[in-house]
């Protein structure tokens, strides 16, 4: 183990997070090398620092009190009519309506705004694997177009139709993933060493024929209503953000991508 | 030791991350209240809890977004163009070592300074840093408790280490470091 290793391996090896191994090697490196174990020996009183200061920090002694005061107040008078309703025979009818609301809400509200969250989570998992590895984790690996495409029909049962690349960037593979049984297949392409995915989701309900035909082959952007989308200028941690968010008929989504404009770089111009 | 008890001996621990998350006192007492009128209910549904230190700082974490971020409209997410890559950085480090590194220098900044660089962190850095630095929880209980994979947490740990050092960095030159 050299410098280099030591330093990507010093926070996990603080935070005693490495295995055995790994641990006496980097122990070995720091008894031997007076850099690397000045570092962390510095890193250690810095961390140190860093939790006495903030365990100086005690609760308002009037915290406890208050929080037990508003465990044993009574509920509300909306509330008593709430526990009313529902203990009587109403309880069906309600129960129904509340059942045709929450189904229009998740049909026609929420499934994008939790999705996005959820695909966000997915794509920055991915992309932060290659970081730490470097390494992608697919599923298949290939720069043949036409075998990415079976091999996501066969997955989703959607006829994929892949957008046309410029020549400085190449395809390499697709994963596939699944959030709450709707299936996420992300479509890797390589450009100035940084890895660009193409998402593509497909709802759950597909039949054994294809159902779906998703084409991207005219996509210069992602547009919505004939206008680009951004749906945020920001990702969960930097590395990743929604370039576009489109639906189509309620029946897939399309997202794409991670790492700065690289997605709309390498499309070639229709 | 009745259950409620049994949660409330972590009060110190979940009001400290509070307050550092809310910057403002009011907020903490809030968010602390509100997270335990949450396990307390939750209590009641007889779920054998394992990690409970665990469990009351994720519902911390998820009021804390839920509640706070909503009302901000989401501003503490990470500015993507401000952040590179994770991988860049390591080899930053290699060739850029920080003022911290020289003598005497952590030991001549204050306290003060240590919790106004911890306060100016991006949310999502502030949290890992309070979990893993200061509560001491392994990687994978932060990834459960902030709810994302464990590479995630382990790129905000050290970026926001990083970035820790360089405010810290910034103050001890205001002491004539350089």
């Amino acid at each position: 183990m050299n410098c280099n290793d030591v330093r990507k391996y010093l926070y996990a090896f603080l935070d005693d997070e490495l295995d055995v191994e790994k641990n006496i090697e980097v122990l070995g490196h720091s008894n031997i090398c007076c850099g690397c174990g000045r570092r962390m020996e510095k890193e250690r009183l810095l961390q140190k620092r860093v939790r006495e200061t903030v365990c100086e920090v005690k609760a308002p002694a009037y915290l406890e009190q208050m929080i037990l005061k508003r465990t044993e107040e009574k509920p509300n008078f909306f509330i008593s009519v709430v526990k009313k309703l529902m203990s009587e025979r109403r309880l069906v009818s309600l129960a129904g309506i509340a059942a045709a609301i929450i189904m229009t809400v998740y049909f026609f509200a929420i499934p994008g705004n939790l999705k996005k969250d959820d695909f966000l989570y997915l794509a920055e998992s991915k992309y932060h694997d290659y970081m730490m590895m470097p390494q992608l984790d697919l599923d298949i690996r290939s720069q043949d177009q036409e075998v990415i495409v079976e091999y996501l029909r066969k997955q989703t049962n959607s006829s994929i139709v892949l957008p046309e690349i410029r020549d400085n960037a190449k395809l390499i593979g697709a994963a596939m993933s699944e959030i709450n049984g709707v299936k996420v297949s992300q479509v890797f392409y390589m450009h100035d060493g940084t890895p660009v995915s193409l998402m593509i989701i497909c709802k759950p309900d597909s039949g054994s024929e294809d159902s779906k035909n998703v084409d991207f082959s005219g996509m210069k952007e992602i547009l919505v209503d004939e206008k680009v989308v951004y749906y945020d200028d920001k990702g969960f941690c930097g590395h990743c953000k929604i370039m576009g968010w489109k639906e189509f008929g309620n029946e897939y989504v399309v997202v794409s991508k991670l790492n700065s404009d690289e997605m709309i770089k390498i499309l070639k111009k229709a | 030791m009745s259950q409620k008890r049994k949660l409330l001996v972590h009060i110190d621990a979940l009001y400290r991350s509070a307050l550092y998350l809310t910057k403002n006192e009011n907020s903490a007492d809030d968010l602390v209240q509100e997270t335990y009128l949450k396990a307390f209910k939750s209590l009641q549904d007889d779920k054998e809890i394992r990690n409970v230190k665990a469990w009351l700082f994720r519902i911390l974490m998820n009021t804390f977004i839920n509640k706070y971020r909503k009302d901000k409209r989401e501003p503490s997410l990470v500015d993507f163009d401000s952040v590179e890559a994770f991988h860049e950085s390591i080899q930053e480090e290699v060739v850029a070592p920080s003022i911290l590194d020289g003598e005497s220098v952590l030991e001549t900044l204050v306290d003060d300074d240590i919790k106004m660089a911890l306060k100016a962190l991006p949310d999502d850095f502030r949290m890992v840093i309070l979990l893993s630095t200061v509560e001491g929880f392994s990687y994978k209980e932060i990834s459960k408790i902030v709810n994302c994979p464990v590479g995630t947490v382990m790129s905000r740990i050290y970026r926001g280490r990083k970035m820790l050092k360089e405010k810290l960095a910034g103050y001890a030159q205001k002491y004539g470091f350089k």
